[in-house]
C-alpha cells in the first residue's frame, strides 16, 4: 500500500530490478537480435543497473536530489550497449522530472515516465519502434489517466506492467526483423523484467509470488494462465457518459479497468473472462468503435514460446582451451564461445573450465581441452556443473580445428561428441620447440638450444634450423593419404621465418595443400597439423 | 510441337541449350549485367566466357529477374498455340522470378501452374525434366503439375564453392554466412533447404570434400527405382569428372544423368569453381 516514494526507497527498488534482471539475463541475451544479433542485451542491462546500485551505495546523502544524481550519473558512466545507453537515457530523463521533490507520488510518477520517453525518444538518432523505446512509451501512457485517480503506486505499477507486456508483445509486429526470429524485443522484456523487480519490492512479495499473480509472465514452456483471459480495447462514444457508473459495472466483470476521455468520447480498456458481456455493457451507453480483443493467455503463451524457442538455437556451447592470440581467433571464428586462457603451460584449473561451463549461455556444453594434461581437470570440471557437457578428448589446436568442423549444431551433444572424436583420430599432430638442455633420445644427441620435434609424445628429430626440423618432422609424419597440412607459427617465430618455413614445405609437397597460421602459441615455435 | 500442354521454365534451369528445343520447353531469361553490358543468361553469353571474365575483374555482375511483361507475352504466345502451361521456376526465395510468373499467369485465359521448385540450377533442371517425361507419357495438365512438385521436394542438391564470397556479396548465403569468415581455409559444402542456401558440412582438403558429396550421395539414395543424376560445374569440369568418379557404379545404372554449365546468372551468385550435383529417386 505504497503512496509515496521518497529518496531512500531507491536504492532498495533499484537492487530489486538489478535482481530481477540478473535472474532472466541469459533469457534475455537469447532475445538479442536488434539492432545486432550480438546476444549481449540481458548482460548490458545487468551491467549498467549495477553501475546505477554501485554509484547509490558510494552517496550517502539519502535525499532524493542526491540520489537522483548519483542514480543518473552511475547509469551514466556504467551504460555497456545500445540497451544500456538507452536505458540511462530513460533513467535521466525520470528523475530530472522527478526532481527536487523528497517525496514522490503516482501522479509523479506518470508524469517522470512521460520525461524519460521525451528524453530517450530525443537520445536516439533514429528511433526504431518495435524497441524498449516503444515498450516505455505504451507503459507510460498507460500510467497518465490512472495516476490522476490516486493510485497507490503498486496499482499504477500494476497497470504499467499489464501494458508495457502487451507492448512487448506486439514488438515483433512492429519490427520485421523479431518477427523473422520469432522472438520479442530483448531491451523491451529487459524493461519489463526490470518493472516486475520493483513491483515485488513494494509488494513485498517474492518475485515468483508476484509473477503467478498479475499478468503473462514469459519465460519458460508452462501454460499460462490468467485470472483474466480477453484484453477489451475500444472507443465508446455517447452523450455525457457517466464514468463511475460504468466503470463500476465494468470492474464487476474483471481488472485492469481504465474509462478515461471527455464526456462523450471515451477510450474503454478492460481485463475480463466475457468481452461479450462488457461490450453489452457498452452498447447500452453509447456506440462503439475501433473494438480489439485480444486473448492474453495465447499472447503470453506466444511469448513464452518465443522466449522458450530463442533458446534452443544456442542450446549447445562450446568451451576450449586454449593459448596464443591467433589460436584463440580461430576457434572463435569455428564457433567457440569461450575459451579458457591456458597460460603459459597450458594449466588452467578446474575452477576456470568450471566457469566457463557455468557462463556459457547455453544448457548443455562441449569441452577442448586441447591438452592431454588438461584433459583430467576438465571431466572434473564437468562433474561439478550442473550442466549437461562433454568432453571431447581433444590433445591439440589441430585436433580442435577438425573436431569443430564436424561439429554440427543440429544434432545432439553426444551424436556431436561422436563425430568429434572421430574427427580428432584422423589428425596427426606434431610439435617444433627448443631443447631446454642437452639430452639424448633414442640414439639423438640432442644439444641445448636445438630445435626439437615430436610426434607421438616422442621427439623424432633434432638439429639447428627450424625449417630442416620442421621438414623432416613432416616427413616422419606423412603417409600416402594425407593431403593437408596445417602450420601454427609460435610467439616466437617472426612472420618471415615461418613463411620461409611453410614456403620449404609446400614446394617439397607439391601434392598438399599448405596452410600457415599465426597461432601466437607459447613454447612451441610450429605445431603441424596433418590430415 | 508437344501438343496440348506448354512447359516453361526460366534461364537459370542450367539445362544444356539443346534440351530446350528438343524437348519443346519454352525457356524465359534472366538478365546478367556486367561492365556495362547487359546479357540475356544463356542467350547472349556463354556460361565459358562468362567465367572467364569473372576470374579476371573484381567488379560482380549484377542480375535481374525476367518482367511480368515478359511472362506474359510468353504465356500469350503459348495460350494461341496450346491449352495449358506449366511454368517452373528457381527458389523464390532467392529470386522473384515465380512471382513474376505467378502476376503473369493471371493475365492468360488458360490455366497456368506456376511451379516454386525451391532448388536453384539444375535442380530446377531435374524438374522440368520430370516434367517433359510425364508430359511424354501422356499425363493430364493436373498430373503433369503434381508430378514437377513431387520431383520438386524430393530432388536433392549439394554443391561445393571455390570461395563463399560471391554468395555473400550477392546476399544470397543464407544460413551458411556462419560458414564465413572460420580463418581456416575450409571448403564448405552447402546444399539448399526450403529453398535457401544452407551449409551441408565444412571439410579441410579438396579430397574430403568428394568423399563427403559421395556419402551423402550413398545415404540419400535407396537403390530403387530409376536414379535420376544431374551435374553440373561453373568452369570446373574436373571437379563433375572426379565427383562422377567418386560415385563410380551409381552413374551407370541412373536412368538419366543430365550434364550442364551453372548459368551466368547463378554464377553471379556461386562463382567460378563451384560444382553441383542434383539427383531423385522415383
Amino acid at each position: 500500500m505504497t503512496q509515496t516514494i521518497s529518496g531512500s526507497d531507491v536504492a532498495r527498488l533499484v537492487d530489486a530490478s538489478l535482481a530481477a534482471l540478473k535472474r532472466r539475463q541469459n533469457e534475455i541475451n537469447r532475445l538479442n537480435v536488434f539492432p545486432v544479433p550480438d546476444g549481449d542485451t540481458g548482460t548490458n542491462l545487468v551491467l549498467t543497473v549495477q553501475a546505477m546500485l554501485e554509484e547509490l551505495t558510494k552517496t550517502p546523502d539519502k535525499s532524493m536530489s542526491s540520489v537522483s544524481k548519483a542514480v543518473t550519473f552511475g547509469s551514466l558512466m556504467g551504460a555497456r550497449g545500445n540497451a544500456g545507453v538507452i536505458l540511462s537515457q530513460m533513467v535521466r530523463g525520470l528523475f530530472d522530472a522527478v526532481g527536487s521533490s523528497e517525496i514522490i507520488s503516482a501522479s509523479d510518477i506518470a508524469g517522470a515516465l512521460q520525461n524519460a520517453v521525451t528524453v530517450a525518444y530525443q537520445a536516439v538518432r533514429k528511433p526504431v519502434e518495435g524497441t524498449m523505446l516503444t515498450v516505455l512509451k505504451d507503459a507510460s501512457s498507460a500510467a497518465q489517466s490512472p495516476a490522476k485517480r490516486n493510485l497507490d503506486i503498486e496499482v499504477l505499477l500494476e497497470k504499467i506492467l499489464v501494458e508495457a507486456n502487451l507492448s512487448l508483445d506486439r514488438t515483433p509486429s512492429l519490427l520485421p526483423v523479431l518477427k523473422e526470429a520469432g522472438v520479442v524485443d530483448a531491451g523491451g522484456y529487459g524493461l519489463v523484467v526490470m518493472g516486475e523487480g520493483i513491483l515485488a519490492s513494494l509488494k513485498g512479495q517474492e518475485l515468483e509470488e508476484l509473477l503467478g499473480s498479475y499478468a503473462p509472465s514469459g519465460g519458460g514452456e508452462e501454460e499460462i494462465s490468467l485470472e483474466y483471459k480477453y484484453c477489451t480495447e475500444f472507443l465508446l462514444k455517447g452523450n455525457n457518459i457517466d464514468t463511475e457508473n460504468l466503470q463500476s459495472k465494468l470492474e464487476s466483470l474483471g481488472n485492469s479497468v481504465m474509462v478515461v476521455g471527455p464526456p462523450d468520447l471515451k477510450r474503454i480498456h478492460v481485463h475480463s473472462n466475457t468481452p461479450g458481456k462488457v461490450l453489452e455493457i457498452a452498447t447500452g451507453v453509447g456506440s462503439l468503435s475501433r473494438v480489439r480483443i485480444n486473448n492474453m493467455e495465447e499472447q503470453a503463451e506466444e511469448r513464452a514460446r518465443m522466449l522458450a524457442f530463442a533458446g534452443p538455437k544456442k542450446n549447445i556451447g562450446i568451451v576450449a582451451v586454449a593459448s596464443g592470440e591467433g589460436i584463440k581467433k580461430i576457434l572463435a571464428s569455428l564457433g567457440v564461445e569461450k575459451i579458457v586462457d591456458g597460460g603459459q603451460g597450458m594449466n588452467p584449473s578446474t575452477a576456470e573450465i568450471l566457469e566457463a561451463v557455468d557462463e556459457i549461455p547455453a544448457d548443455e556444453v562441449l569441452i577442448l581441452p586441447n591438452n592431454k594434461n588438461i584433459v583430467l581437470a576438465a571431466q572434473s570440471a564437468i562433474k561439478e556443473s550442473k550442466k549437461k557437457a562433454l568432453v571431447i578428448p581433444t590433445s591439440s589446436f589441430l585436433e580442435a580445428f577438425s573436431a569443430l568442423l564436424a561439429y554440427d549444431p543440429e544434432k545432439s551433444l553426444s551424436d556431436n561428441a561422436v563425430e568429434m572424436e572421430d574427427a580428432c583420430s584422423n589428425v596427426k599432430t606434431g610439435e617444433i620447440t627448443l631443447a631446454v638442455r642437452d639430452s639424448k633420445s633414442k640414439a639423438k644427441i640432442i644439444k641445448k638450444g636445438d630445435y626439437i620435434g615430436l610426434f607421438d609424445h616422442e621427439i623424432k628429430v633434432a638439429g639447428k634450423s627450424l625449417k630442416k626440423a620442421a621438414q623432416e618432422l613432416i616427413d616422419l609424419m606423412l603417409d600416402e593419404d594425407d593431403e593437408t597440412i596445417t602450420l601454427l607459427s609460435g610467439y616466437d617465430v617472426s612472420i618471415n621465418e615461418a613463411n620461409e618455413v611453410m614456403t620449404a614445405i609446400a614446394e617439397g609437397h607439391p601434392d598438399l595443400e599448405v596452410e600457415l597460421h599465426a597461432g601466437g602459441q607459447p613454447l612451441y615455435h610450429l605445431l603441424i597439423g596433418i590430415e | 510441337m508437344a501438343g496440348k500442354i506448354a512447359i516453361v521454365t526460366d534461364s537459370t534451369a542450367d539445362l544444356p541449350l539443346s534440351y530446350y528445343e528438343q524437348h519443346d520447353v519454352k525457356v524465359v531469361p534472366l538478365i546478367v549485367r556486367f561492365e556495362e553490358e547487359t546479357f540475356r543468361d544463356w542467350v547472349d553469353i556463354g556460361p565459358n566466357d562468362f567465367y572467364k571474365r569473372m576470374r579476371k575483374t573484381n567488379v560482380l555482375p549484377k542480375t535481374s529477374q525476367p518482367s511480368v511483361a515478359e511472362f506474359a507475352q510468353v504465356y500469350k504466345q503459348l495460350a494461341a498455340e496450346t491449352e495449358q502451361i506449366v511454368s517452373i521456376h528457381l527458389s523464390s526465395e532467392l529470386s522473384g522470378t515465380v512471382q513474376a510468373a505467378e502476376i503473369a499467369s493471371e493475365m492468360v485465359d488458360i490455366p497456368v501452374s506456376v511451379i516454386d521448385a525451391k532448388l536453384a540450377s539444375l535442380g530446377t533442371g531435374l524438374v522440368v525434366d520430370a516434367a517433359v517425361r510425364a508430359r511424354e507419357e501422356g499425363l493430364s495438365f493436373d498430373e503433369i503439375a503434381g508430378k514437377a512438385r513431387e520431383v520438386a521436394a524430393k530432388t536433392k542438391i549439394l554443391f561445393s564453392v571455390g570461395t563463399l564470397k560471391y554468395l555473400q556479396l550477392g546476399g544470397r548465403i543464407g544460413k551458411a554466412q556462419a560458414l564465413v569468415g572460420s580463418i581456416l581455409n575450409i571448403k564448405p559444402i552447402l546444399t539448399l533447404r526450403d529453398g535457401v542456401v544452407v551449409p551441408y558440412k565444412k571439410v579441410k582438403g579438396t579430397n574430403k570434400v568428394f568423399a563427403e558429396m559421395k556419402d551423402f550421395f550413398l545415404a540419400n539414395v535407396e537403390g530403387e527405382g530409376s536414379l535420376y543424376l544431374g551435374f553440373a560445374h561453373a568452369d570446373f569440369p574436373e571437379g563433375v569428372q572426379r565427383l562422377k568418379d567418386v560415385i563410380g557404379a551409381e552413374t551407370a545404372r541412373a536412368a538419366s544423368v543430365i550434364e550442364s554449365e551453372i548459368g551466368c546468372v547463378i554464377g553471379t551468385y556461386v562463382g567460378p569453381d563451384t560444382f553441383a550435383i542434383v539427383f531423385y529417386e522415383d
